[in-house]
């Protein structure tokens, strides 16, 4: 994934992006708008399509291809990750527009997570809110797979980054 | 009062078209039209799958599955034109 630089010692722990079955429902419609006019001319006429009917068909078809194609990189190339000393937010809302953010795990206060709906609790998704210190802006993660096992490996950074801290300070105080 | 002639419906889009153009060369040019905006589309996806993507990992085979769904569907659409 470019677009950032990681800090020296610093690794990657995890890449998380959007749940796939929100991508699915993203897909469903375009799904649906290429098969409809299908299913309508069969139904209707009862036969295989003529060559006109075939023409347009290609033609819709692949601009509802590009559309969905279009869902599928957008879906792609957003993601969160995950560091040993910070969270990377990467969105991707249009092509040519890329915005990436970043805070430190040091400055975490608080995680929290929620599933909200049948839908969410049966696949497995929910939202993920990181509050900081200094900041009264929530880093928000929606739609996010498994919410909780993301929480606990963000809080078990944070641990481990102010043990090392705190480590480090007594090492120096002695 | 009864029609003097039956009904026939034009077969739509190609009874609208310009009168001497014939309906291939319509075709044709609406084929080209959406091929040239294809190729656009498709630099500006690349660009960013291989810039952002990855471009072993993921970008090279997103890259391939959309140029084979569309060369599919180019094929179908293409096998209408009479």
């Amino acid at each position: 994934m470019e677009g950032f630089e990681l800090e020296p010692g610093e690794s990657i722990t995890l890449l998380v992006r959007r749940h796939w079955a929100l991508l699915a429902l993203r897909l469903l419609p375009d799904f649906f708008l290429a098969a409809a006019p299908y299913i309508l001319l069969v139904s209707f006429t009862g036969a295989a399509p003529t060559p006109e009917a075939r023409f347009l068909l290609g033609v819709w078809w692949l601009l509802i291809w590009i559309g969905a194609f279009s869902h599928l990189s957008r879906y792609y190339l957003n993601a969160w990750v995950i560091t040993t000393s910070r969270i990377i937010d990467i969105r991707q809302p249009h092509f040519f527009v890329r915005d990436i953010s970043s805070f430190l795990l040091d400055r975490v206060q608080d995680v929290t997570t929620s599933v909200d709906g049948l839908f969410a609790t049966a696949v497995g998704f929910g939202t993920l809110s990181v509050e900081t210190a200094g900041h009264t802006e929530k880093f928000v993660m929606t739609g996010v797979p498994d919410p909780t096992a993301i929480r606990d490996l963000i809080m078990r950074e944070v641990t481990a980054l102010h043990d090392g801290a705190a480590a480090s300070a007594h090492s120096d105080g002695v | 009062m009864n029609p003097q002639t039956p009904l026939h419906l034009p077969s739509l889009p190609f009874a609208l078209s310009l009168p001497g153009a014939s309906p291939t060369g319509v075709e044709s040019l609406a084929i080209l039209l959406l091929f040239i905006i294809w190729v656009a589309y498709t630099l500006v996806v690349a660009y960013h799958w291989i810039a952002y993507g990855g471009f072993t990992h993921r970008g090279i085979p997103a890259l391939a599955v959309h140029i084979l769904v569309s060369a599919t569907i180019f094929l179908y659409a293409v096998s209408g034109i009479s």
